[in-house]
């Protein structure tokens, strides 16, 4: 069926920020999920013309929660994680 | 111009909410950077979304304010991309199921009632703020999380004059329903502007360019109205329009180009599997719908058709819920009288306020001491003159209006004894006049009326001293 091209396959991993070695690499996924989208293919056979869409596996609606407010992280635990931080704030490469 | 401006707006609004949209984190402003997070807000592993109710009924009631259908069933979706100020590399918003939709508000321009169709309301999150510096840049992500409402117009709107009323007019609905704050300068309101040219008669739109960086209705207006003669001046050379997203230079009035836009933008969405479905019962609604205020047209037609006030004051009254509520006030449980009442407030108030960049809550005047200055006035214990020295007082001190009146010394003095002293004493003091009044120089009486006047530094009640300087000086 080949849905799945090369020009896809790169445009995807720019989306995805996922770099590709090089053209064979690019080539080598093709392939591979131009398998799976076939296979994911199989469920066309199901007739699901009278069936609702489904939009979550679990059976629940209106699982919500109260305006309350809970003591918040401080800012020390907030930024913990990260890299490079400067006068309270997360310090990252140049933007723009 | 040769074309028609097709016109439509993206307004985001910030929800008043305490908490944030999908955490329990606090959604104000911190007291410092990065303080007001949780660990939902900072995308940790293993972290679960659980949606704000009181966010849903907030996007609900500005639904509702905006003469929207609500949806039986909503859900959220999950729009891609990567961005320092957003730790999930993904927001969630609503695509295809927005909590409202079909909505309207009817403008005004020059005398003109126009209705503009909304498209949508949907529900989201906000992201953090960056601030860029010039080798790096720093992030702050107390904004992370804070729950928006995203108000679509249809392309509706036709010329900028249009864009700034629509503006206007979806703000003060949103102020009245108490949702939101809808503060431009604090970021609380939002706006986009997209706008395409077209030959007159024409059906299909022309290309459009998208306008960001548009921080006041003012500037929307400027934006639009720049960008207008820079698509005509195009269209006339023959040159394409592309599709772009240009900025507004504040300093320039002009739009400069940002990016363009090759294709739609690719953000993957697809339902935000971590939430389920929100089904929506018309109790619900209802329970919602009972909780709107009156909104700006409904009382405008009251003050109008109630109080019989003008048009354009009773527009003018109730364009901020605020000016409205305090007018009411005033009207309703002080009996001021309405003209004087709305006179006031358009003038004297909304003067002080625009010199002072404050709002009226922000001030010591009550609907009572405004009301009670304003009956001094017509019962003539004050002059109109006075008033201005009284109203200074009273909304910068407050107080009763009475007791700033004596303090500063305005009341004037009616009682006959005391003005029969100062008679006695003018006449005293100047046998001369009394002499030429004899002589039938009636001019002397006025003399006589001035010393008095002074003498009680213009507090004396003027009517009352002619009539008994004319008894005394008759006896004489």
């Amino acid at each position: 069926m080949s849905e799945i091209n090369l020009d896809t396959v790169k445009h995807i991993a720019d989306l995805a920020r996922i770099e590709l070695q090089d053209e064979q690499a690019a080539e080598a996924f093709t392939k591979e999920l131009d398998k799976v989208v076939d296979y994911a293919h199989l469920l066309d056979e199901v007739d699901l013309s009278s069936t609702e869409p489904m939009f979550h596996a679990l059976d629940l609606t209106n699982v919500l929660r109260e305006d309350e407010v809970v003591e918040p992280l401080s800012q020390e635990e907030a930024l913990s994680n990260a890299k490079s931080t400067q006068d309270g704030q997360f310090k990252v490469p140049k933007m723009l | 111009m040769h074309f028609e401006s097709v016109i439509g707006l993206e307004v985001h609004v910030e929800l008043k909410t305490d908490t944030k949209m999908f955490s329990d984190a606090p959604a104000h402003f911190g007291a410092g950077p990065n303080t007001n997070l949780s660990v939902v807000d900072l995308a940790y592993p293993g972290t679960l979304p659980v949606p704000n109710k009181e966010a849903i009924n907030y996007g609900m009631k500005a639904a509702l304010a905006l003469n929207m259908d609500i949806a039986d069933v909503t859900k959220f979706d999950r729009k891609n991309y990567f961005y320092p100020d957003n730790p999930k590399a993904y927001q969630i918003s609503q695509l295809d199921q927005p909590i409202g939709e079909n909505g309207w508000i009817d403008i005004e321009v020059n005398g003109e009632t126009r209705r503009i169709g909304i498209t949508r309301l949907h529900l989201e999150e906000d992201a953090g703020k960056s601030t860029h510096k010039e080798d790096h840049s720093l992030v702050d992500l107390n904004r992370q999380g804070t729950p928006l409402v995203e108000i679509v117009s249809e392309p509706d709107i036709r010329t900028p004059e249009e864009a700034y009323a629509y503006l206007e007019k979806l703000r003060s609905i949103i102020q009245y329903t108490g949702v939101s704050d809808v503060k431009m300068e604090e970021g609380s309101l939002r706006c986009d502007a997209n706008i395409s040219l077209r030959p007159y008669g024409q059906e299909a739109f022309g290309t459009k360019t998208e306008l960001k960086n548009l921080n006041s209705f003012n500037f929307v207006k400027k934006g639009l109205e720049h960008e207008e003669k820079r698509q005509e001046k195009e269209l006339m050379k023959g040159g394409p329009i592309e599709q772009e997203t240009r900025r507004f230079d504040e300093k320039t009035g002009e739009t400069l180009l940002m990016r363009v836009k090759e294709g739609s933008d690719d953000y993957r969405y697809f339902p935000e599997p971590d939430l389920v479905q929100i089904h929506i019962d018309q109790e619900w609604k209802d329970r919602i719908r009972a909780s709107i205020p009156l909104l700006p047209d409904e009382l405008k037609d009251k003050y109008v058709n109630e109080y019989e006030l003008p048009p354009y004051d009773a527009h003018v009254l109730t364009i901020r819920k605020e000016t409205s509520d305090f007018f009411a006030a005033m009207v309703e449980d002080h009996s001021a009288d309405v003209k004087l009442a709305s006179n006031w407030l358009m003038g004297g108030v909304s003067e002080y306020l625009n010199k002072n960049q404050v709002e009226l809550s922000e001030t010591a005047l009550t609907p009572a001491n405004l009301s009670e200055m304003i009956s001094l006035i017509e019962d003539g214990t004050i002059s109109s003159k006075q008033a201005k020295k009284v109203f200074a007082e009273l909304v910068e001190k407050g107080g009763a209006a009475k007791t700033v009146v004596k303090d500063l010394g305005m009341e004037q003095i009616s009682d006959p004894q005391i003005l029969g002293e100062m008679v006695t004493e003018a006449l005293d003091n100047n046998p001369q006049s009394v002499e030429d009044y004899k002589n039938g120089k009636d001019r002397a009486i006025g003399f006589l009326v001035g010393q008095i006047m002074k003498q009680s530094k213009g507090q004396a009640n003027p009517q009352m001293v002619n009539q008994i300087l004319n008894e005394e000086i008759s006896k004489r």
